[in-house]
């Protein structure tokens, strides 16, 4: 097997585990809170009832690219630790994270900050599953792992080609 | 034809209840309000609105002799509506709850009915002569969490409870104040009020629970894609893994027929003679839908306009499209589904004739 | 400005453990003789792989796993028997081994999966990818649902 079509089916079986671990995960349910009554909230952030919690699980793809999935009865967390190698990748993951996280009330599922150790959260509560179709969320979850990826490494280039027009205008003023 | 199926709003359906003579239906549109509908033609037709509840209703029986429906919420309380001309007059029922309740249903006999809740309690309620009305016994030790569903044995004493804290359990409802003590049955001879006749574990929260119809097993089904049966006569726990979504409802067709539905949209078989088996998803072909050209055109550009994509969104290809909540019996050869996607769907196991129903 | 006259300790105890319907888990110490069921084990397990019959030790590795033990120094030699086992497969022999596996067996091996994915390192994680994808096949999203529900955890 060549490793430019390994690469590509090991993305494959990564996305493949995640989507069905997702699937599985997002069976959720309308549960009141036990705790405070006539409350509703989302299991999983609160934390209150450990009955109610499930197990977290990890799907690696490499040391650095993980999702890791929290399911309760009535919501789930899917948080994505995205690739990163060098810091310019670091800063550009950061600040395009934070650009979506502060619009986080237009994508709906979307957490106002990451869990601790990833880069970006979602949100899944039983609301959501109510008012969407559950493979389509977990659709979306998928495919934006894919597009952030290749967002990130276009921002790269980019971001090198501009730095390289600016270090050579700049190095013609020397030469005359 | 093997389904009829009848699409209320876009709101899931929380939960629904039939009359006796299946001409009205009880359901409630994931809100505070109860809605009947009464059958005219094939159609349904919605012929009065029950306003009581102050949150959202979480069940409804509708009592099939004394025609009375009783309906609990997440506002901690319960009401009995008995009907007076066209109206529907509520009877607050004193609960002493101090959290949701989550399921109700009557007894056999109808003199009184269980309420689950989350907080950890069923409460049994009876009709108080003296008072004029409804009160309550409680229910408490051993459950540790939320009851998630409940059902009565045929001898409308004992009473099985669907727990989130991994148990199922059977308890004695037995009160003296309105009925003659039971005689023994298959789960034991004596049953003192709130004694646990039987408790089974599982790996996951119980969902629901179904007496078969002599009473002598006791079927459920859990979060981990189980399905498990305690059979007495055997004295022996069936548990079957299965490799779909887990299912949320579960209903003992006959002795030896069990019907599941949940999270994988679709109700399934499962046959109990020995042992228990897996027979097969219930999914009628000739429900499918056929998209004719025209139509898939005007969806793509539906599509483009409101989701702003070209690909149309692929229904699932079972009737229900999103996760069954509810079964329940409709007739001696049918059983009702209700789930999130705002459906009602009857089916008829006569006309599956791919399927043999024990 | 106004100061605060009393102490605010008492917002961060925990009164929910002190409340007697509170859910505790059972606590299971089916551990006592784990460690000698590893150690016989592992000796099975390593007479397989020397000769090179790795698909032979897989149903052994996946014999009563010890969950709930408290010792922890057991758990993580049986998670590093398990995953050095998986680890030496090549992808192509994966269906073929897993095919033999019944439900238990399955729902077991899932667990190592996903306890492989979590523990990191610079292990390859292709192999544990093409082990989920097979055993997904096999015992579909109820197996991956008893990994998320079991509470006995590795």
């Amino acid at each position: 097997m060549s490793t430019a079509a390994a690469g590509g089916s090991a993305l494959d079986s990564y996305l493949n585990a995640v989507r069905a671990t997702l699937t599985a995960a997002m069976c959720l349910e309308n549960f009141s809170s036990q705790v405070v009554e006539r409350h509703n909230k989302p299991e999983v952030e609160v934390k209150a009832s450990k009955e109610v919690l499930l197990n977290p699980v990890t799907i690696s793809r490499s040391d650095k690219e993980r999702v890791l999935i929290e399911p309760s009865i009535n919501s789930v967390r899917v948080s994505i630790a995205i690739k990163q190698l060098d810091d310019v990748d670091k800063i550009l993951c950061h600040k395009f994270m934070r650009f979506m996280m502060l619009r986080a009330e237009h994508f709906f599922i979307l957490r106002r900050k990451p869990v601790e150790g990833y880069d970006i959260s979602f949100l899944v509560t039983n609301f959501h599953t109510e008012q969407m179709f559950k493979h389509k969320l977990v659709d979306f979850i998928i495919e934006f792992m894919q597009a952030i990826d290749k967002e990130l490494s276009e921002m790269k280039i980019t971001l090198n080609a501009r730095a390289r027009t600016v270090a050579e205008e700049f190095m013609k003023s020397f030469t005359s | 034809m093997a389904t009829t199926s009848k699409h209320f709003a876009g709101t899931p359906v929380t939960c629904h209840s039939f009359n006796k003579a299946r001409t009205e239906v009880a359901i409630s549109p994931n809100n505070h309000e109860v809605e009947i509908y009464s059958q005219k033609g094939s159609d349904w037709e919605l012929t009065a609105t029950l306003k009581q509840h102050e949150q959202r209703v979480t069940s409804i029986d509708w009592a099939p002799v004394s025609n009375m429906i009783v309906t609990c919420g997440v506002d901690r309380n319960s009401y009995v509506w008995t009907r007076e001309g066209n109206e529907w007059k509520p009877a607050l029922v004193i609960l002493r709850l101090n959290r949701a309740a989550t399921c109700v249903k009557w007894s056999p006999k109808e003199n009184k009915f269980a309420v689950g809740s989350g907080a950890k309690i069923i409460c049994v309620c009876y009709y108080d002569e003296d008072h004029k009305w409804w009160a309550s016994k409680h229910i408490k030790k051993p459950l540790r969490s939320t009851v998630l569903g409940i059902d009565w044995h045929p001898n409308n004493c004992l009473l099985a409870a669907a727990c989130a804290d991994f148990k199922s359990r059977i308890f004695s409802a037995y009160m003296k104040e309105i009925e003659e003590k039971p005689e023994g049955c298959s789960w034991g001879k004596k049953m003192p009020w709130g004694n646990l006749m039987g408790e089974y574990s599982n790996n996951a929260w119980a969902h629901s629970t179904s007496f078969s119809p002599s009473g002598d097993k006791l079927a459920w089904v859990s979060h981990d894609s189980t399905v498990s049966v305690f059979d007495t006569v055997g004295d022996k726990l069936h548990c079957i893994k299965l490799p779909e979504l887990p299912f949320l409802s579960c209903l003992f067709f006959s002795e030896q027929s069990i019907i599941v539905a949940g999270h994988g949209c679709f109700p399934a078989l499962l046959n109990f003679s020995d042992k228990l088996e897996f027979k097969q998803k219930l999914m009628p072909k000739s429900e499918a839908k056929t998209d004719s050209k025209a139509q898939g055109a005007r969806k793509m550009f539906e599509g483009m306009d409101s989701r702003g994509t070209t690909s149309q969104v692929k229904a699932l290809d079972t009737i229900h499209q999103n996760s069954i909540t509810q079964i329940s019996r409709y007739s001696e050869a049918g059983f009702a589904t209700t789930g999130v996607d705002g459906k009602l769907v009857i089916w008829n196991t006569k006309a599956m004739s791919d399927v043999t129903f024990l | 400005m106004s100061k605060k006259t009393r102490s605010d300790q008492f917002r961060d105890a925990d009164i929910d453990m002190y409340d007697e319907d509170q859910y505790v888990d059972d606590d299971d110490t089916g551990g006592d003789n784990a460690a000698a069921q590893l150690a016989d084990r592992e000796g099975r397990v390593r007479t397989l792989i020397s000769n090179g019959n790795h698909a032979g030790a897989l149903p052994i590795i996946l014999e009563a796993p010890p969950t709930g033990s408290k010792d922890k120094t057991l758990n993580t030699k049986n998670i590093s028997l398990v995953l050095d086992v998986l680890t030496r497969f090549k992808t192509a022999e994966i269906e073929k081994a897993v095919s033999g596996l019944d439900a238990d067996q399955q729902d077991n091996l899932m667990k190592y999966i996903y306890k492989g994915f979590s523990e990191g390192g610079e292990k390859d994680f292709t192999i544990l990818l093409s082990f989920h994808e097979k055993v997904y096949k096999l015992g579909g999203l109820g197996c991956i649902m008893r990994v998320l529900t079991d509470r006995k955890t590795l």
